[in-house]
């Protein structure tokens, strides 16, 4: 249990999803970092340096205020000014001498100690004024800095305008302390700090569910295919995957089930073709056997009958010779034929063809005729597109009956050179005609045996047009004939002639 | 696999980063040890005594024009001799100009004593002031030395006397000055129709009373003075003896350290007493009481000599042209009284102002800590020279602070009077010379004990006319602090934040 436990933790650590799930993780930390670290550092300038210029001016006027009463000692004319001011402005007044001894404190705490902060010292030193933030904690001690940009731990953030105080002869005659209390300030920060806080959790949800949906869009359909693949290889070729939508993932599904179609029917090719080449070889085999073993167990047997016996098993280990060698050519076909091509006379090819076969179509009764209107040059091989136009001629001689014709033309119908095969014979059922090219289909497979057809002849003719980037193409009528278009790319010479 | 925790470890670390810049606690930079601004050294300086400041104090004087229709008002910076008032000095000078400024009336006036107490100025003057050509040159003298001392800061009123007697003003008390005036002709005519409206009241039932402001003089609740106290006095038909009787009687304003004078249910046999005038020519006022006066003063604890005291200076320091009071029980007068076990005599039971103007007290206010560790103002009642010596309102303020039970010092043992060696006042700065023994009995305080202690210190001495600020020493040298944390080498101002009023 912990193991698969383990193993999908392992996979799910793994997995897309958690790769781009972390990802958009650090990106929103990252972003909200950034903008929310920029945001309250503007934000906290913005307060402080506000602070900062509202308590300059009141520590401004009240040390201008104080130069000719700390002359004059008045101290309760400063005391209550400073109360005055403290009380409107929620803040704290100290006076200092020269020594830095308290003598005015409008919370009365420091009177007679003497006080210094390094702004104090700095006035003494003849500054002005100077500024600076505290922590003052609960013992209310100035000895430790606020950063502006701590946001937490800060229990009493103040801040102190130290401000001399002068003579009318410009001599320095004490500071003026001003400490405000700028916790409400650094508390604001703290607030939209939380607030940008809570929002970056509040997005980094949000953005993971939206993230854990797409990214359940996104690899379901790699699942699916995932399934199907894994289906394929375990031998199921009928494995399909749902296409859904219009995107890449939906393409990606149709590429799938349009390539496991192909395999399939390129198994249910291949099944069928062993199953014929199976049935192909084994008719004559038989036939072999029967007449063999009736030569060897009939006796005695007349010698005549035995050589038409011997005569017969000698015609079958010709056709199992003829199939084996068509079969091989077509296995060469399919790994890849070497091709010997030149350019050549197509018209004289076929002439030459026609004159080969017009013995045979003369012995069957055949009218067998040759139109060439004009020399055309194709690149080929002459031996294989010899054997295409034999085979085609020859097929259109066996299946038409006595008395019949055959035309054969040769024509350019643009960039291409056109042979047509024309026979007035029995024709191809239409049902099979989309079926001729396939190897081991016959229309009429007794005859088609009577014939000396291996069933592989169409198929090899096939291969080697469009070995040569040609077409075939076959229109019949079923009791009027058949017509084969053959479509050949000529020669380049040609072509630009 | 290590790929994998390689990032996630990155991913830890960028997050821990960049989420530290905003979320983790800066460490706060401590301020670094400053230097604070040491003084210069000074040499010992070993105060012994008192020496109060002689330096000059600018007073405005006011002259009377010889037409008597308005005063001329001259800055003087006026220099004072040890143990000199500033109202006492402001009168001299003015005197002294006047003479030389060969103002008839001033020429060969001389002031017999000043008495500065409670905010109140007496002035007695010789009986030289009486050389004038016609009442309206008495009052211009008189009101020359209420202008003058009215513009000093503290003074609220002026009772001048000549010699010790109260000068009459058509048949009318003048009664104490507590606003300056601007024209003596405009107040002479205002006594004579004041004097118009007292003979018209004499007829009638209701008639509207003359209100003048005189001193009255009540004994203290400690210590053996009698305090002045400002207040009105409305006389209508019975006339102002048996009105400043009443107000006598009605005892001090609540919130003073002045006690009552006279017991409750105390009546005059004669309600409506009058000055006799004596075959000798003195003119007296009898006031006779019922014999229950002893019975009440038995009752109340009230001493003989407060109540003779406090209605002879009250009378004679009003009522007009009265040169002394005899106060009797069942029309016996009194002749003897004691006071501090010393017998004083009134030869035919005649009681004289100068009798008891010796006993004439002032009121200091001395700053005290009550529990809570504020200081609270008090008033006691000291003698006139106490009030305005910084010595002694120290050595006061340590007797009140060890007596006291809810407001006292915060070290009440241990120290004396004498703790005080020394205190000089120059520049507006009192220069306090403590003891050795008064700096080891700080040694115990804490700092808010140490805070008070100084602060009442401070606080009692700026009270003062002229100080602003003290400075303590420790057996004349400049000590840093008492207990560690009020620095002393700087002249310290009064802490008006520290004090709460009380009672």
């Amino acid at each position: 249990m912990a193991t698969i436990s383990l193993t999908r933790i392992k996979a799910f650590i793994h997995s897309i999803r958690w790769k781009i799930t972390i990802a958009y993780l650090l990106i929103i930390v990252v972003a909200f970092c950034v903008i929310g670290f920029s945001l309250i550092q503007l934000v906290g300038e913005y307060l402080f340096n506000q602070r900062t210029r509202d308590d300059q001016r009141i520590a401004e006027s009240l040390a201008e205020e104080f130069s000719g009463l700390l002359a004059s000692s008045d101290v309760m004319s400063m005391y209550d000014v400073a109360l005055q001011t403290a009380r409107a402005e929620q803040s704290r007044v100290l006076v200092l001498d020269r020594l830095c001894t308290v003598q005015v404190d409008t919370n009365s705490q420091l009177n007679g100690q003497r006080f210094i902060t390094s702004e104090i010292s700095s006035v003494l030193e003849g500054s002005e004024g100077d500024y600076g933030f505290y922590d003052v904690g609960n013992a209310n001690a100035y000895w430790l800095r606020a950063a502006l940009n701590a946001f937490s731990g800060v229990n009493a953030m103040t801040g102190l305008y130290a401000r001399s105080i002068r003579n009318a002869s410009g001599g320095l005659m004490g500071v003026l302390v001003y400490i405000s209390q700028v916790q409400e300030i650094y508390e604001s920060l703290r607030e939209i700090q939380l607030k940008i806080l809570a929002w970056m959790a509040i997005v980094a949800l949000a953005v993971l569910m939206v993230n854990a949906l797409m990214l359940r869009t996104i690899t379901r359909p790699i699942g699916e295919l995932n399934d199907g693949i894994a289906r394929m290889s375990q031998g199921d070729l009928s494995a399909r995957v749902s296409v859904r939508g219009k995107n890449e993932f939906a393409s990606l599904a149709k590429a799938f089930n349009s390539m496991s179609e192909r395999l399939e029917q390129l198994d249910n090719s291949r099944s069928q073709f062993v199953s014929n080449a199976s049935h192909e070889l084994k008719t004559p085999l038989s036939t072999i056997k029967i007449l063999i073993e009736t030569l060897l167990y009939q006796d005695p047997m007349d010698t005549g009958m035995a050589k038409e016996f011997l005569t017969d098993v000698n015609k079958e280990i010709d056709r199992l010779n003829r199939i084996v060698s068509d079969l091989l050519t077509l296995v060469s076909i399919d790994s890849g034929m070497k091709m010997n091509l030149t350019d050549l006379d197509i018209g004289a090819l076929l002439q030459e063809q026609v004159r080969r076969l017009t013995p045979l179509a003369r012995e069957n009764g055949i009218e067998l005729d040759c139109t060439v209107k004009e020399p055309l040059e194709v690149n080929g091989d002459a031996l294989k597109l010899q054997q295409v136009v034999y085979n085609i001629i020859d097929n259109a001689i066996k299946y038409t009956p006595r008395g019949g014709e055959v035309h054969c033309s040769l024509a350019r119908a643009g960039r291409k050179a056109v042979i047509k095969v024309s026979d007035t014979g029995v024709g191809i059922p239409e049902a099979d005609l989309p079926h001729i090219f396939d190897r081991f289909y016959r229309v009429d497979k007794a005859r088609s045996r009577e014939t000396g057809g291996t069933g592989l002849g169409l198929s090899i003719v096939k291969q080697f047009v469009l070995l040569h980037g040609g077409t075939i193409e076959a229109a019949s009528t079923a009791g009027k004939g058949t017509t084969f278009t053959i479509e050949l790319p000529l020669a380049a010479k040609k072509q630009e002639g | 696999m290590y790929r994998h925790v390689r990032l996630s470890v990155l991913f830890v670390l960028v997050a821990a980063l960049l989420g530290g810049c905003v979320l983790a606690p800066r460490e706060p930079e401590t301020v670094t040890e400053i230097r604070l601004p040491e003084p210069s050294e000074e040499p010992e300086n070993m105060i012994l005594g008192e020496k109060l400041s002689s330096a000059p104090r600018e007073v405005t004087l006011y002259f009377a024009a010889q037409d008597g229709t308005g005063f001329s008002a001259v800055n003087r910076s006026i220099p004072r001799d040890a143990g000199q008032s500033l109202p006492q000095a402001a009168v001299e000078t003015l005197l002294d100009s006047g003479a030389e400024r060969n103002i008839r009336f001033m020429a060969d006036t001389q002031m017999l004593a000043c008495e500065y107490a409670c905010g109140t100025v007496t002035v007695n003057l010789s009986i030289d002031a009486r050389n004038v050509q016609n009442p309206q040159e008495l009052l211009a003298l008189q009101t020359s030395i209420g202008n003058t001392l009215l513009d000093i800061d503290g003074v609220n009123g002026v009772n001048v006397l000549v010699g010790n007697i109260s000068e009459s003003h058509c048949q009318m008390p003048l009664g104490v000055q507590t606003e300056p005036v601007t024209s003596v002709a405009a107040a002479y005519a205002q006594l004579q129709a004041n004097r118009e409206r007292m003979l018209q009241a004499d007829g009638a039932e209701q008639a509207e009373p003359v209100v003048r402001t005189a001193l009255l003089y009540f004994p203290s609740e400690t210590g053996d003075w009698l305090i002045p106290e400002l207040r009105t006095v409305s006389a209508g038909k019975a006339g102002f003896a048996a009105a400043l009787f009443d107000v006598l009687r009605n005892g001090p304003k609540p919130g003073t350290c002045a006690a009552v004078s006279i017991p409750e249910g105390v009546e005059l046999l004669e309600p409506s007493p009058a000055i006799q005038t004596l075959s000798s020519g003195e003119r007296v006022l009898d006031l006779n009481f019922s014999s229950t006066l002893v019975t009440y003063m038995a009752l109340s604890g009230l001493e003989v000599w407060k109540l003779v005291g406090s209605v002879a200076l009250t009378m004679c320091s009003f009522l007009p042209d009265l040169d002394a009071v005899r106060i009797m029980v069942d029309s016996e007068p009194i002749t003897v009284c004691e006071r501090n076990q010393i017998l004083m005599e009134f030869s035919e039971g005649m009681i004289y102002r100068r009798d008891f103007s010796g006993c004439i007290g002032s009121t200091a206010t001395l700053f005290l800590v009550n529990s809570e560790g504020m200081l609270q103002p008090v008033q006691r009642a000291v003698s006139m020279h106490s009030a305005l010596s910084p010595r002694s309102l120290l050595a006061e303020l340590i007797l009140a602070g060890s007596a006291g039970d809810d407001l006292r010092l915060p070290i009440s043992e241990g120290i004396q009077p004498v703790d005080i060696l020394g205190v000089q006042t120059s520049g507006g700065t009192a220069r306090v010379n403590l003891s050795g023994n008064f700096y080891r009995c700080c040694q115990i305080l804490n700092a808010r004990e140490e805070r008070s202690l100084i602060y009442t210190m401070v606080n009692t001495l700026c009270q003062l006319d002229g100080i602003r600020g003290v400075r303590f020493y420790v057996e004349g040298q400049a000590a840093e602090t008492l207990a560690g944390g009020i620095y002393l080498k700087s002249v310290l101002l009064p802490n008006p934040g520290i004090v709460v009023q009380g009672r």
